[in-house]
């Protein structure tokens, strides 16, 4: 699906959501409430089937107090990707889980949770995967501080 | 310190005519067979490790240094080169590592990572800044990566630290020993090395 269709159809389905037509992939920005459904739309939709993740990550916003995720998503039967994005609260961060749609969001999700503290809800193994297990704090984050850390921080 | 009993056996062997040209040429065959039979354990934890391959294969052949049997399970090996990063998360595993070789061992630190943490040094929270901070190092190979001509360069190095070892003495009796010698030039003894 070209562009223009992919958000006409999904802002059809979500009129909530914001679509980015500027950025190099189609962009769509949906309000934390309605994400688990759009999700669970654009992966059994047929017309879209955006059965694969191709990968995940977030970006921390301390000054508006966000973390925003973002999904990199792939369609192998129609060829379109999509990035969705979704705005956590950075104080008490949490997710909707999409493990369930895609496997491969069970590694993301905890990748995630792992760098920037962004707990998923109902993930069946939230825990992290890359730092140590007695890790303290969550190294992405803006206002991570750490006295093994040379030079400046931000 | 106790003496073990080969510098026990040392301490009799020289102190009888002509003993101690024999240790010292003992030492001298043990020192020139370990520097160059060092079996590097086969381990790379980055880009370092693509030279350290490069090393071992015919263009370089650290064959010709008797450094290129790579053994892959450390209680075979006495010469860790460590190619590439460190992080937090591997240091533990590379000091278990160092602890299951067999003495003597040495370590060549190789490449600006494993010197002193490299490009990774600013603002990372996951990277160790050198080696050094959990094994002993013997040489420390600069560059990023260093190429298989330095790090045979710094295997060169190494011969030439082993070489000069007191594998049966030990350092102090070798310094009692200089000292001995020293003192029977002096007084004009013949047949002392």
């Amino acid at each position: 699906m070209e562009r223009q269709p992919l958000f006409d159809a999904l802002l059809a389905a979500f009129p909530e959501a914001v679509a980015d037509p500027n950025p190099q992939l189609p962009e769509v920005k949906i309000p934390r409430a309605r994400f688990r459904a759009f999700m669970e739309r654009i992966h059994s939709d047929p017309a879209l089937a955006f059965d694969y993740p191709m990968s995940m990550t977030a970006v921390d916003w301390p000054e508006q107090n966000i973390i925003t995720c973002v999904y990199h998503l792939y369609s192998f039967a129609h060829g379109h990707k999509l990035v969705v994005k979704c705005d956590a609260d950075r104080a008490d961060a949490r997710m909707p889980t999409v493990s369930d749609l895609w496997r491969g969001c069970e590694w993301f999700e905890r990748e995630v949770y792992d760098l920037f503290g962004v707990v998923f809800e109902d993930h069946p193994d939230m825990r992290r995967i890359m730092l140590t297990d007695d890790w303290v704090g969550y190294p992405l984050r803006k206002d991570y501080r750490d006295s093994r850390i040379a030079g400046k921080t931000y | 310190m106790a003496l073990s009993p080969i510098q026990k056996i040392a301490g009799v062997v020289g102190a009888a005519p002509g003993g101690q040209f024999v240790l010292l040429n003992a030492e001298a065959l043990f020192n020139w067979s370990r520097a160059n039979s060092l079996f590097p354990l086969t381990f790379g934890l980055s880009c370092c490790a693509i030279e350290f391959m490069a090393a071992g294969m015919s263009r370089h052949d650290m064959a010709r240094f008797g450094a290129e049997v790579a053994r892959a399970t450390p209680r075979q090996a006495d010469l860790m080169i460590v190619a590439g990063t460190v992080t937090e998360k591997m240091a533990p595993i590379v000091r278990t590592l160092y602890d299951q070789m067999p003495d003597p061992k040495y370590v060549i630190s190789m490449g600006a990572c494993a010197t002193a943490g490299g490009p990774f040094y600013f603002d990372n929270y996951s990277v160790l800044k050198g080696v050094d901070q959990v094994i002993p190092v013997d040489v420390y190979v600069p560059g990023c990566p260093p190429r298989p001509e330095a790090l045979i360069y710094g295997i060169l190095k190494l011969q030439q630290k082993i070489m000069r070892e007191h594998p049966i003495l030990g350092p102090r009796l070798a310094a009692q020993a200089a000292k001995d010698r020293e003192a029977a030039k002096i007084a004009g003894a013949p047949g002392l090395a």
